[in-house]
């Protein structure tokens, strides 16, 4: 079985992370951290949506956010949306973002996300 | 499909734009990576924290900070440990080789990446099938095939060829 691999292709992911990293490295640093632990997890054979850790929160249609936890103190609230798709063994990045832009943006963003991916799978 | 990065250290190198900081992070990351290996291993065991704990015969803390720790502070002992609690066997293997200096200087292997090493080497031989070519005769104007066998009743007009295909191409 292949390695699972990123995609960050979705120009929503490249203009909030650019704009994200002006400001917050250290949160950065925690989540891409906490990410490449959910990387070792799901390629050690874990399913990718049975990966639970406290800096893993599952979101609706399959989404998942991993945030900042385990690394320092004091850090802001950050949270990564990513989108594990199975058959192609490949995690889409889709954004990024803080508490306060959570419910308001980012989830409704990232659910629009899959669902524009979901279709183009239906359709070939 | 957009660009594909096979490690968080490679999608680090494409989307951090500060030099010093991506520096900084790489060289993190790469600390952290036998860490976040053990991590991996016990997820992908089904075990918690707590269980890895008991069979460490250590609290849940000391677990997590393995789980989080940089090389240099990560013992020999204590991968014995966990390794031991995993039903798996630590190996130390040392190895000669040019020290690339943009490359880490080990490797962490994992029962799952031999696995994975075997079966692609079992891909890539290839599989031979005998194939039997007959090759007939054509007549245009009375659009008839004959088997050259039967034409000439020779085997030498019959041309037979043996040839292997790898199992990836069939």
């Amino acid at each position: 079985m292949s390695e699972w691999e990123f995609d960050r292709e979705s120009d929503l992911f490249k203009r909030r992370f650019k704009k994200y990293q002006k400001n917050h490295k250290s949160e950065i640093t925690a989540v891409l951290n906490n990410l490449d632990k959910y990387m070792e997890a799901i390629n050690a054979g874990t399913d990718p949506h049975k990966v639970q850790r406290g800096f893993i929160h599952p979101e609706p249609m399959g989404i998942i956010a991993i945030d900042q936890k385990g690394h320092a103190p004091n850090l802001r609230e950050t949270r990564l949306y990513i989108y594990p798709e199975a058959e192609t063994r490949t995690i889409y990045l889709i954004t990024i973002g803080d508490k306060d832009t959570q419910d308001r943006r980012d989830i409704p963003e990232a659910k629009q996300f899959v669902e524009e991916l979901l279709k183009e799978r239906e359709n070939g | 499909m957009g660009k594909r990065y096979k490690s968080v250290v490679d999608l680090v190198e494409d989307i951090i734009d500060d030099e010093e900081f991506k520096e900084e992070l790489k060289k993190d990351l790469l600390d952290k990576s036998l860490a976040h290996k053990l991590y991996g291993m016990r997820c992908a065991a089904g075990i918690t924290q707590a269980k890895m704990a008991e069979l460490m015969d250590c609290n849940q803390s000391r677990v997590s900070k393995l789980e989080n720790a940089g090389l240099n502070s990560i013992k020999v002992a204590d991968l014995l440990a966990y390794t031991k609690a995993l039903g798996l066997k630590l190996s130390i293997r040392f190895r000669e080789g040019e020290v690339a200096k943009e490359s880490p200087l080990f490797e962490i292997k994992t029962p799952r990446d031999e696995e994975k090493k075997e079966s692609k080497e079992n891909k890539q031989k290839p599989v031979l099938i005998p194939v039997h070519v007959v090759v007939y005769s054509y007549d245009k104007t009375t659009q008839n095939r004959t088997h050259l066998n039967k034409r000439a009743r020779q085997p030498s007009n019959t041309i037979e060829r043996n040839y292997a295909y790898s199992g990836e191409k069939i």
